[in-house]
């Protein structure tokens, strides 16, 4: 129980970024923090699509969680932007999920292929989008509290967590929970925790 | 049933603990007992921010989205869930 509740929000979100930008069999994806509570659930899922995954990430500990997943790790401290897409890719990653996001989608309209599509969770923000328009890349945005706040296609998320939940019980998606147990009544400690920044995968509250 | 309430918003105010009434199963619902949730940024910023934040409930409020449970009741029109199930969700 506590391994399936860290999972719906953020699979969720990983689940629909990944699918609206079309990732499949063959594709370079790039995932923008890739040790990030969507972002290795992501790199996870990219892999179990087919993908060919890289996530950018930074210190020894991302880079051991985005690497025992599968994707070739890049520090985006000490490796720029145009000498990664030159190393890894042939012109540019098919697939971008930034989670990330904000100014970093400036980085992401980089390293993005031709009509390649850029998905993001950060978006509240003025940005020039010019590099997009001369590669005809698509950016998409995802939101993923649109159904609960609007009572929107609220059963295309039970269909998504059924598909995760396989993908999940066949091994292939197992979210790092973080080490500390809060009992109901430390739901205060628990978010102070998240809070704090410290924090090594996602804080469950057991009652 | 025992919750864990904010009565007030904010970084420094605190949950407590409060008796609230247990949810009735309603028509196409199904009512969990839940075993634990998990903590995301948005349930932080949504304490942090109160009603500076759209999506706030009113206080005394109830906070948590991230759920994983057993089902314990089922309302009428419900299918492909039965007592007992163990399920996980967001609500």
């Amino acid at each position: 129980m506590r391994e399936t509740t860290a999972l719906p929000l953020v699979a969720i979100t990983a689940y629909e970024g990944l699918t609206r930008a079309g990732v499949k069999s063959g594709k370079k994806v790039l995932i923008h923090g890739g040790s990030g509570g969507v972002g290795h659930l992501a790199v996870q899922l990219a892999k179990y699509f087919g993908a060919e995954v890289f996530a950018t990430g930074t210190g020894d500990k991302q880079k051991a969680i985005i690497e025992k997943f599968g994707a070739t790790f890049i520090d985006f401290t000490t490796e720029k932007v145009a000498d990664y897409t030159a190393k890894y890719t042939d012109g540019g990653f098919d697939v971008i999920f930034d989670t990330v996001g904000g100014a970093n989608l400036t980085n992401s309209m980089e390293a993005i292929a031709l009509n390649g599509h850029i998905s993001t969770t950060v978006s509240l923000l003025e940005i020039d989008l010019t590099p997009l328009h001369f590669k005809g890349a698509s950016l998409h945005v995802v939101f993923m509290l649109i159904p609960m706040l609007h009572n929107f296609k609220r059963a295309k998320h039970a269909e998504i967590l059924e598909k995760l939940a396989k993908i999940s019980n066949e091994g292939h998606l197992t979210p790092v929970v973080d080490e500390n147990q809060f009992s109901l009544e430390q739901v205060g400690d628990a978010y102070a925790h998240l809070a704090s920044g410290t924090a090594i995968g996602k804080v469950v509250v057991e009652n | 049933m025992k919750a864990m309430l904010l009565n007030e918003y904010g970084e420094s105010a605190n949950f407590e603990v409060s008796e609230i009434a247990k949810p009735t199963v309603k028509a196409n619902h199904v009512l969990v007992k839940i075993a634990a949730s998990s903590v995301n940024t948005i349930d932080m910023m949504i304490k942090n921010m109160g009603a500076d934040l759209p999506l706030s409930p009113a206080a005394p409020a109830l906070l948590g989205m991230d759920f994983s449970g057993k089902v314990e009741a089922i309302g009428e029109g419900v299918e492909g869930y039965k007592v007992g199930d163990e399920v996980y969700g967001c609500a």
